[in-house]
């Protein structure tokens, strides 16, 4: 191996390093390019979900650490975002750490998702259901 | 779409299916583990009866095991549903939505799923007053009034956890007599002294009312013809069983018992040659459905696997 082809390794490391410090301080993932997934609070809720909404779909996972359905849940779901590539963006909401937002959309179960357009809630579903089951849901409402 | 090769397919991702895991990796043997989820003993607010361990929450010890077994090699994918097991010239194929893998034994570990009431109001309240999983949801219920149905070990440990955080809690039961450990059954009753319990008791659900939200649940007397009350509750929480996942075993020809469970010898082993069961959805361990059965009837059923592939490909 060549210098040059060590230091374009290197060189390639330290970039993916960057990108995802940069990712792990905004909560957010992207795909091929486009942002696919970010996480939400009682702060930013309006910003990145409400206002977000009214140019692209959000898919809003309310979850818990506590909750193994809402963990089962979770990588179908960003399985499906990455796909999507764009499509529509996944939004996740601790529900422990964020009550407001929760009881602001009356979550009573977790994992609850629903999927935000124009600004406004449009459908929801809630509990564990099987992938083709959620591709249907996301392309019955995108 | 390749088709990758193991020695052992493990499908379910429950307390039986990692045992497996473990004890097939431990074997030597290829060994990879589909699950759609955790499995049910994930869903326990505590486990109290697992030797060794004085108490632990069913998740981590469900997430134990899963490092466990990817510590001695298996392979875990988990969220992954299989949709289809069936017989490939002379290995055995499992589908999922997007992969297909091969393995030489296959071990089902399907487990069981919460019965569900079958009254009016249940399915439409689900999230929004009906729940199945009280450790998910019981937070969403500090200071309100709830209900559990059912009279075994999750019913009582639901309403003690629960009592935590409501108000009030209703335990309603068909019978007069609990199914429960005797030990469930105490710590209940103290909670029924200190009055955050109430016991309904010889009576069953019949309707689930509200408008936006679960407001009242309607409830009949079992041996009384015409006693109705209305219960006003915010929550439900059901916990009156099990049934076995046992649907992908019935499409891949195994014989079930009359409620549905995978018929196992002692040795964990099917009517078919090189298909084993385990856990919760067989009627194995004189269907005691415990972690502790689970992941003893995983162990054997691994030993089995392995010794049917050292007879047959060796």
């Amino acid at each position: 191996m060549t210098d040059w082809e060590l230091e374009r390794i290197r060189m390639k490391k330290y970039m993916e390093m960057l990108r995802k410090m940069e990712n792990k301080g905004k909560g957010e993932e992207r795909g091929a390019r486009k942002l696919v997934k970010v996480e939400v609070n009682d702060g930013n809720f309006e910003k990145e979900v409400i206002e977000r909404s009214k140019d692209i779909p959000v898919v809003v996972d309310f979850w818990a650490e506590w909750c193994m359905p809402c963990l089962a849940l979770a990588p179908v779901l960003e399985k499906l975002a990455k796909e999507y590539n764009g499509r529509f963006v996944l939004a996740k909401l601790n529900v422990d750490r964020n009550p407001q937002t929760a009881s602001r959309y009356g979550i009573m179960s977790i994992p609850t998702v629903i999927m935000f357009k124009n600004g406004k809630p449009v459908d929801s579903f809630v509990g564990v259901m099987p992938e083709p089951m959620i591709r249907e849901w996301l392309d019955r409402n995108l | 779409m390749g088709k990758e090769m193991y020695e052992v397919l493990i499908i379910g991702s429950g307390a039986a299916g990692l045992s497996a895991a473990i004890y097939s990796a431990r074997y030597n043997l290829s060994t990879i583990v589909l699950g759609k989820d955790f499995g049910l003993a994930s869903e326990a607010p505590i486990v109290e009866n697992y030797p060794g361990i004085r108490e632990i929450q069913g998740l981590k010890l469900i997430q134990e095991m899963q490092e466990q077994a990817k510590s001695l090699g298996a392979e875990l994918i988990l969220g992954e549903e299989v949709t289809r097991i069936k017989r490939e010239k002379k290995y055995w194929l499992a589908e999922t939505h997007s992969e297909k893998y091969l393995g030489k034994a296959v071990i089902i570990a399907t487990g069981s799923r919460k019965r569900k009431l079958g009254i009016k109001g249940e399915e439409e309240f689900v999230g929004r007053g009906v729940s199945y999983c009280a450790i998910c949801d019981a937070p969403f219920y500090r200071g309100k009034v709830v209900s559990v149905v059912g009279g075994g070990n999750s019913a009582l440990t639901s309403a003690i956890l629960l009592s935590e955080f409501a108000e009030k809690v209703y335990l309603i039961h068909r019978r007069t007599e609990f199914r429960a450990e005797p030990i469930l059954v105490d710590r209940l009753m103290n909670l029924k002294k200190e009055g955050r319990v109430e016991m309904k008791l010889g009576y069953i659900p019949r309707e689930i009312v509200g408008t936006d939200v679960v407001e009242y649940l309607h409830l009949k007397k079992v041996d009384e013809e015409g006693v109705e009350e209305k219960l006003k509750t915010e929550g439900i929480f059901v916990e009156i069983g099990e049934v076995p996942n046992s649907e992908l075993a019935r499409n891949l020809g195994l014989k079930l018992d009359e409620e549905g469970y995978i018929l196992v010898k002692e040795d964990m082993s099917t009517n078919l040659e090189g298909v084993f069961a385990a856990g919760d959805v067989t009627t194995g361990s004189n269907k005691l459905k415990q972690i502790i059965t689970a992941c003893a009837e995983g162990a054997i059923a691994a030993t089995s696997a392995y010794r049917y592939i050292t007879r047959k490909y060796q």
